[in-house]
């Protein structure tokens, strides 16, 4: 796997803008990337999931639980 | 032959929600972002005027891509679970009901919190915030609403037509 990694980084035109590439493009593509705004752009990329995992953690574990009928033969 | 079982909806319904955010997620993703290409994750703070820009949106769509990709893992995980226990009805309409509650609950968390609060994108990005966002918001209300409804009809119509899959199981 590595050594498929490394042919593809190896074969890739310099004019591609890939976080990877070898190329002007791509050292701006990693320099907008990694900048000092990084933790805060990851920070709001997922901001919403902790407010996602609270209202399944709600679904899964809170609130009384409730019968919803029994079966009755 | 069960007697007196009292159901437990709550693990179908979770995984159901799970599945219903990573699915959201995904056809948010796809459509919005890569099919019609009317905005990316950080579209409205890092415009999409250049390749660097563009990719630089790829990067960060794909951060987000790979954690709605977790949260669908979860959603089936979550199923699979629920499936191995004899008190948890295995319900479509449930089922179907949950998948709407969670799409709808992305739809909403999302759309309030990026295009809203903190305004990193729009759906129609060249509009900035528009009526293509409130659509977005109340689509969420609708989807959870529908889902709710759907999953309350199918807590009474299972009561009478219980199946799971771990009945398969007893009767080998």
């Amino acid at each position: 796997m590595w050594i498929t990694f490394a042919l593809l980084l190896g074969t890739m035109p310099v004019a591609w803008g890939c976080p990877v590439c070898s190329s002007p493009t791509g050292v701006q593509v990693r320099e907008g990337i990694f900048n000092e705004s990084f933790w805060r752009n990851a920070a709001v990329t997922l901001a919403p999931f902790p407010i996602f995992a609270a209202g399944v953690a709600w679904i899964f574990w809170g609130g009384k639980p409730r019968a919803s009928n029994e079966n009755k033969h | 032959m069960k007697t007196n079982t009292e159901f437990n909806f709550r693990p179908l319904i979770g995984a159901g929600v799970l599945l219903g955010l990573g699915m959201g997620g995904f056809f948010d993703g796809i459509l919005f972002h890569q099919l019609l290409q009317v905005h990316n994750m950080l579209s409205a703070t890092v415009p999409k005027t250049s390749i660097p820009n563009i990719e630089v949106n790829m990067f960060w769509d794909g951060l987000f891509h790979a954690f709605t990709w977790i949260t669908t893992l979860l959603g089936i995980m979550a199923l699979w679970r629920a499936g191995k226990h004899a008190e948890v009805p295995w319900s479509t309409r449930t089922f179907v009901g949950s998948l709407f509650v969670g799409w709808g609950f992305f739809n909403f968390v999302e759309g309030l919190i990026d295009h809203h609060l903190l305004g990193v994108h729009h759906v129609v990005e060249r509009l900035g915030v528009s009526i293509f966002d409130y659509a977005f918001l109340a689509s969420g209300v609708i989807f959870m609403l529908v889902g709710w409804a759907v999953i309350r009809s199918g807590k009474q119509r299972e009561v009478e037509h219980v199946w799971h899959p771990g009945m398969v199981k007893q009767r080998m």
